[in-house]
């Protein structure tokens, strides 16, 4: 940051800058997913959805939902590890069970696309497939953003500033999955 | 540049820059650049509006060697197409919130740069991706995108309802795509900055109103922009992967809904930067504090609020429910009175002033004039009755170029004849200035008035040539008189163009504060260095206090004056 002005002589309010920008910049997500989710309700009011029962595994996505929630249960550990090396262990389950559930993903549209079905098969599936694809790009960039800040922690011994606020990224990408598993598989 | 070490090379202080302030010129210059393709797109939709079907001048055989110059009914719905776009995202809102915003929000608050400076720098490159994006659809099969700056589906959607739907459409996607990622994290740095970066003592109701409008432009874009995305990804992956989301089987109205809950409040977004400007230059060449200072910002949070609900007066041809209809009018309805309030605020600040009547006054006085005037208008077409009738007319193109040509751009002239000194350390000419300024005005009105009247005709936007109905055989002479005036509006921008160049070379130098200003962007130098200022500042009065009864020394600076630490 240039010039000269420090914390103590500023006005505002005592947040740090990056949290503060973190905060706005998932209010701005929330609305990304909002506008799609709120797409797929009216369409689902417009039109309805039909013709896609049975085709997804309800105990899959269960599956792959209790191990993204797991992650950001390992993500808060993670946080408040004092010691390197359990840092370093809680930072592996939190990716480990991240990537699991990518590759969960990626099995059931390889299972979804063996049995015939695209995104182009019908109202529905392109609701569904846009929204996970969506939402799957996030959880990429989490993994990512998690990988690149839990290894400068890891180094230093403890987490900072910067991996708290992936760690809040993440939870984001966790709450809009279980909405997502409340809409698109269950309901 | 007292703290710098060593001198960064030219590459470094102008290209690769992560100073605001470079930034922002950055963003002036790019948006300059993109106006080139917005205005001859648009002096070309009046060519053939005035004389359909005739070789076009300078460009037509260029772009039409196989039909000797004249142009093609699909190149038409290019043009307007393009236009919209270039002239919406890569002119005014870039000019307004990238220019504007960088350049102004950190000196305006006493900081010595953005929250983010790297943030700021990849919120700027990612324009020009943007912009090219948007040029390529010219390269792409089909030419370029020609759904209209709206791309209401199934135009949009299917590959061969227009020329560009081919290739030019998903170009247009991902280009809008682009520009919006940037705008919301130009706009985040915005706001952290401003909640976080104000110089000791400058409270929130100490701020120019500049910046509160640039803060709540921030908001606005920060809301809406991602539900733009929302749609543009829907109607991408309509395109790429055949999803039905605008299909026949989905319902394209969906597009509309999402597409407006952007785009009205993106009005906002180009118009209130220009009302805080304007706000600000009023009150220094009137040499008199505003009048109404909180109402001012209460009003423009409300402008703000109940822009998110009125979107659906875009839609009122739509088929939906007339007593939602009810709803969205009423809503619409409700703006008038904040706007209201902003006009009157810009009035009363000049009852009993002493007015110096610079260039920068004068273009500030105009914006009040032209969006009233564009305003009323506004008014008007919320009554759902009166927009059935005048739906997708020239009426609607009149209003809408009032605002954002009397109202964005007049701002934006009263900024830049305002700023121009402390950007360049230098005054423009004051008489070139002054010239600019009332061609300026007499040819707006002379573009813009005249479209009511062929409106109400009937003359509906977007027709390559209205004149094939006999109905509307008798608007091509109110349509030469448009022409003409475009034209020499056009040309008549030279001078500002000419006034620039001159005065970078021999415009008289200035101190720090030249229009004998308050707010802390007078305490820098001009220009200001790296980090801006040289001492500390502290905040102990807000940006009006003038007394216009006193000639000499009538004005008080927001800083304290302390010597340097």
């Amino acid at each position: 940051m240039g010039g000269a002005v420090t914390q103590a002589t500023l006005s505002g309010p005592r947040i740090e800058p990056a949290r503060l920008a973190l905060w706005i910049f998932l209010a701005s997500e929330a609305l990304l997913f909002a506008g799609l989710i709120g797409g797929y309700l009216f369409l689902a009011t417009a039109r309805g959805y039909a013709g896609h029962e049975g085709a997804l595994s309800v105990p899959m996505a269960r599956a792959a939902t209790g191990l993204l929630v797991a992650s950001s249960v390992c993500a808060v550990q993670m946080e408040r590890a004092k010691a390197r090396t359990t840092l370093l262990r809680w930072w592996l389950a939190t990716l480990l069970l991240g990537v699991a559930f990518l590759g969960l993903q990626i099995h059931e549209y390889q299972v979804l696309l063996e049995a015939g079905i695209a995104p182009n098969s019908s109202l529905y599936w392109s609701g569904f497939f846009l929204l996970t694809a969506v939402h799957g790009l996030h959880v990429l960039v989490g993994l990512m953003a998690l990988f690149w800040l839990g290894s400068d922690a890891v180094r230093d011994g403890q987490a900072g500033l910067k991996l708290e606020l992936a760690c809040v990224y993440w939870h984001f990408v966790d709450v809009v999955w279980i909405l997502l598993f409340a809409l698109l598989y269950l309901a | 540049m007292s703290d710098s070490q060593a001198k960064p090379g030219w590459f470094s202080s102008y290209v690769w820059s992560l100073d605001h302030k470079t930034i922002g010129i950055q963003f002036l210059v790019f948006s300059m650049l993109m106006l080139v393709f917005g205005l001859a797109s648009s002096l070309a939709i009046r060519w053939q509006l005035a004389w359909p079907w005739t070789q076009m001048p300078v460009v037509g055989r260029a772009l039409f060697p196989e039909t000797g110059g004249v142009p093609t009914p699909e190149f038409y719905t290019v043009l307007f197409t393009i236009h919209g776009s270039v002239m919406i995202f890569f002119v005014v809102i870039p000019l307004l919130t990238g220019w504007l915003g960088n350049y102004l929000i950190p000196l305006m608050i006493g900081a010595g740069d953005m929250a983010f400076p790297r943030l700021n720098a990849l919120s700027f490159w990612l324009m020009p991706p943007a912009a090219i994006a948007m040029l390529a659809g010219f390269w792409s099969e089909g030419g370029a995108a020609s759904a209209g700056w709206t791309a209401y589906p199934p135009l949009s959607t299917s590959v061969t309802t227009t020329a560009g739907g081919a290739g030019g459409q998903t170009w247009w996607l991902v280009s809008i795509t682009l520009s919006g990622i940037a705008s919301t994290l130009g706009a985040i740095n915005y706001i952290t900055t401003i909640v976080k970066l104000r110089a000791p003592g400058l409270d929130w109701f100490r701020l120019p109103l500049t910046v509160w409008a640039l803060f709540i432009a921030a908001i606005l874009q920060l809301a809406g922009l991602p539900v733009l995305t929302a749609g543009g990804l829907m109607q991408l992956s309509d395109r790429l992967f055949e999803t039905q989301f605008f299909s026949a089987q989905g319902a394209p109205i969906l597009w509309q809904h999402l597409f407006w809950f952007y785009g009205h409040p993106a009005v906002y977004v180009v118009i209130l930067p220009a009302m805080g400007v304007v706000s600000d230059v009023l009150s220094v060449h009137a040499r008199k504090g505003v009048f109404g200072y909180r109402p001012m910002v209460y009003s423009m949070l409300a402008i703000a609020g109940l822009g998110f609900l009125v979107w659906g007066h875009h839609m009122f041809v739509s088929g939906m429910n007339p007593s939602i209809a009810l709803a969205f009018q009423i809503s619409t309805t409700l703006i008038a009175l904040p706007a209201g309030v902003t006009v009157c605020h810009g009035l009363a600040t000049l009852w009993g002033s002493r007015i110096r009547f610079t260039a920068a006054m004068l273009f500030a006085l105009g914006f009040v004039a032209l969006f009233v005037t564009g305003g009323l208008s506004g008014l008007w077409l919320t009554s759902t009755p009166v927009d059935v009738y005048v739906h997708d007319t020239y009426v609607v193109v009149g209003h809408f170029h009032y605002i954002v040509f009397g109202g964005s751009v007049f701002g934006l002239f009263a900024a830049f004849y305002h700023w121009f000194p402390k950007m360049t350390g230098r005054m423009m000419h004051e008489g070139l200035g002054k010239l600019h300024f009332a061609g300026t005005f007499i040819l707006t009105s002379g573009v813009f008035l005249l479209m009511h009247q062929i409106g109400i005709a009937g003359m509906l936007r977007r027709t390559a040539d209205p004149y094939v109905y006999e109905s509307f055989a008798h608007l091509r002479e109110p349509n030469l008189l448009i022409t003409v005036s475009a034209i020499l509006l056009a040309l008549w921008q030279l001078l500002f163009f000419v006034n620039i160049a001159w005065s970078l070379r021999a415009g008289r130098r200035v101190g720090a504060n030249p229009w004998q200003a308050n707010s802390l962007e007078w305490e820098a130098a001009s220009p200001p260095g790296h980090g801006n200022f040289s001492r500390a500042l502290v905040v102990e009065a807000g940006p009006y206090e003038y007394q216009p009864s006193r000639t000499e020394g009538d004005n008080r600076p927001q800083a304290r004056t302390i010597s340097a630490p």
